[in-house]
């Protein structure tokens, strides 16, 4: 299942795909996997993307 | 906040664990080709025999100190353990009772000549007891493992 969310966010926070990966230590394809929902994160990279984008775990990962 | 990509991490070490499997399968049918088909003498596989040896042991080592279980104590991980115990005990006297019989066939009269079934009987016998010695270690390693493991976390 696809996380519109966490595109939403990082478009909101005008950060690219790159720029996120960056910031979170990650390659561009793992934040491109995550938002197309074809890889499932660890809660130590959830955390860090939330802390990059300023949102809540609740906001991006959990409850709908 | 830097962190290593945790996918790229866990598809190398998925990649590692595949090729560790392969390269023990290779030793595995080498070994036996040695031993069993071309007869060849110990020093020729004994390569392999510390490869898997070594890497079963390293294994063993690391989930002991990692307080992961090898045996669990449940009951139908007992007798898992027992019939995989007689299963290959039965194995191991197969191969063995298959050469003796073709070094010693001109001693024997047939397959069921008593001596020979006697051998079988005692190679069971020593294969069992060698491989639940083997079990009973693992088990009593387990023990103390989780033990430990145990004493760290309650620290």
């Amino acid at each position: 299942m696809k996380n519109k969310r966490l595109k939403l966010a990082r478009v909101a926070a005008d950060l690219s795909q790159a720029e996120l990966a960056e910031q979170v230590g990650v390659t561009r394809q793992t934040i491109g996997l995550i938002e197309a929902g074809r890889y499932n994160p660890t809660l130590k990279l959830c955390i860090a993307i939330c802390q990059a984008l300023d949102k809540t775990l609740n906001d991006l990962f959990w409850g709908e | 906040m830097k962190i290593k990509d945790e996918r790229i991490v866990s598809a190398s070490r998925r990649i590692l664990n595949e090729t560790y499997l392969l390269v023990m399968t290779f030793a595995l049918v080498s070994l036996f080709s040695k031993y069993y088909f071309l007869k060849l003498p110990m020093s020729s596989y004994v390569t392999e025999l510390v490869m898997i040896g070594g890497s079963v042991l390293y294994i063993i080592v690391r989930q002991l100190t990692l307080g992961l279980e090898i045996i669990h104590s449940t009951h139908q991980a007992k007798l898992w353990w027992s019939l995989a115990a007689v299963g290959l005990s039965i194995l191991a006297t197969i191969i063995a009772g298959f050469q003796n019989y073709q070094q010693y066939h001109a001693k024997y009269q047939g397959v069921f000549d008593k001596h020979f079934l006697m051998a079988l009987v005692f190679l069971f016998a020593a294969n069992l007891l060698l491989t639940g010695v083997i079990i009973a270690t693992l088990y009593w390693l387990n023990r103390r493992g989780q033990a430990s493991f145990e004493r760290r976390i309650n620290r």
